[in-house]
């Protein structure tokens, strides 16, 4: 149920680069940790962002969102952009069905109710008590469901499979595509995730930003050695 | 509004604001009891006024600022500020909503003082009476003034340094604003000190807004100058303190 207005969509113009500016406060000098070679276009579908640890995975998703400014050129987007990081924690006093309802109209709670179903998530739980996994859905739940807001929407997730066992991988990848329809999802994950479905995927290696095409599923060993 | 409804479902679910509740209309009547009243039964009134708004006092310092340190100094660290921040709330609207959100919560707070100050305790003569209510209200400004813009201050200092830091430095403005500055006038009568002097001027004079003592002692309202003066000091504290806390404010710790 997405009411489009224009499609959403990110561009990363050539020359992009990523990293961590100069502060002469902490005394901290400037770190670039990427640069796009070639134009990249991210249009609705699924994108992976695949990396080794520490070559700026986090900073692309941030320098997207708006976080951090990215050192040189600029990130052209459309859409409502929503970040959802790691870490990202709710109230460890709330259960996952309070905050749905504090965040979201009764259509929306509906609908995220119902994904909590499917991706077996206890929503009468404290957040505190949930295991990593089960938080790790909350935050996919929240993202997820406000897609369902009227707009164009952009998501950016960092690392959402990384706390999900088999099971629950497979009922989010299966929510994601049955919602498709207008999203960009750039999806950070690491380079051995079992289920790497997705339309093209951003690579980092070798401080070089590159975009390929996919079409279906990478092949984690080839991932492995190109990210080698 | 999001955050807004975040934040207050938070708060509530927490339960914490229900035990200052319950102190805020338990005290005024059992309070004035602890004094010799047997041999005055008219100091009952003022006794319950004066127990009233200090424990509002109390409530102010224990809970609001505590509150807004807390729930600044959590989101922040948690993520959610840099969330909503990627949504395109704004810093100024995530303060505000922020703000609101523990402030809806202490306004019923204020509400119960000011119903029992004013109606448990209001004088039978109809002058005093009137004066009673004046006061009151008066009373009630002056404090929104005072606690309106600490709160601000809590949130954002709670949002860059630890929670426990936020509240220390937030109470101690409050508690040195209201009692401090009283020791550092009585100081002062037998010292030149330039030092100290600079230290009196530009310390937050927030005892002004206590009127407690017009209260207890059936003074009558505050004159409108004089209310309109303390106002504009208050008001512009208040405002030194909002663009100071909005400087303070980080999405992500």
């Amino acid at each position: 149920m997405n009411h489009h207005t224009a499609p959403s969509r990110i561009e990363l113009p050539k020359g992009l680069a990523i990293g961590y500016r100069s502060n002469a406060l902490n005394g901290r000098k400037e770190t670039r940790l990427a640069e796009a070679n070639n134009e990249i276009s991210l249009t609705p579908g699924r994108h992976l962002l695949l990396a080794r640890n520490g070559r700026g995975k986090t900073t692309l998703l941030k320098t997207i969102a708006r976080i951090i400014p990215a050192l040189e050129g600029s990130v052209v987007s459309v859409g409502t952009i929503q970040f959802v990081d790691e870490d990202l924690r709710f109230d460890s006093e709330m259960k996952p069905k309070q905050i749905f309802s504090a965040l979201f109209k009764k259509p929306q709670r509906k609908y995220a109710l119902e994904m909590a179903e499917k991706i077996e998530l206890d929503v009468e739980k404290p957040y505190g008590k949930l295991s990593k996994g089960n938080r790790q859905k909350v935050g996919l739940i929240v993202a997820e469901t406000r897609t369902q807001c009227p707009g164009t929407h952009i998501l950016l997730l960092d690392e959402p499979f990384s706390g999900l066992d088999f099971a629950a991988r497979e009922a989010v990848d299966k929510v994601w595509s049955e919602n498709q329809e207008g999203i960009v999802r750039l999806v950070c994950v690491h380079p051995d995730e079992p289920t790497l479905k997705a339309d093209t995927a951003l690579i980092i290696r070798d401080g070089a930003l590159e975009q390929l095409q996919v079409k279906g599923s990478l092949d984690w060993m080839e991932t492995k050695e190109a990210l080698s | 509004m999001e955050l807004f409804r975040l934040t207050l479902a938070s708060i509530i679910n927490r339960k914490t604001f229900a035990i200052f509740a319950v102190l805020l209309i338990a005290i005024p009547f059992v309070l004035p009891y602890m004094t010799p009243w047997e041999t005055k039964p008219s100091i009952i009134e003022p006794a319950r006024a004066q127990a009233a708004w200090w424990m509002l006092w109390v409530t102010a310092a224990c809970w609001l600022l505590f509150q807004g340190a807390n729930i600044g100094d959590r989101w922040a660290s948690h993520g959610i500020l840099e969330y909503f921040k990627t949504l395109g709330v704004n810093r100024i609207s995530q303060m505000g909503q922020l703000w609101l959100a523990c402030f809806t919560v202490f306004a019923g707070m204020i509400l119960i003082t000011f119903g029992i100050s004013t109606f448990t305790a209001m004088p039978g003569d109809p002058i005093e009476a009137k004066h009673w209510l004046i006061t009151n209200c008066q009373y009630v400004i002056l404090f929104l003034m005072v606690t309106a813009p600490l709160l601000m201050l809590s949130i954002a200092l709670g949002t860059r340094f630890r929670g426990a830091a936020a509240y220390a430095v937030t109470i101690g403005l409050l508690v040195h604003g209201l009692f401090g500055i009283r020791y550092l006038e009585v100081f002062l009568a037998d010292n030149t000190s330039p030092l100290l002097n600079f230290l009196y001027v530009v310390s937050p004079h927030y005892h002004l807004s206590d009127l407690t003592s017009r209260l207890v002692f059936k003074l009558g309202s505050l004159p409108w100058a004089e209310l309109g003066n303390t106002a504009v000091y208050l008001g512009g504290l208040g405002l030194l303190t909002l663009a100071f806390s909005i400087q303070l404010y980080r999405e992500v710790k």
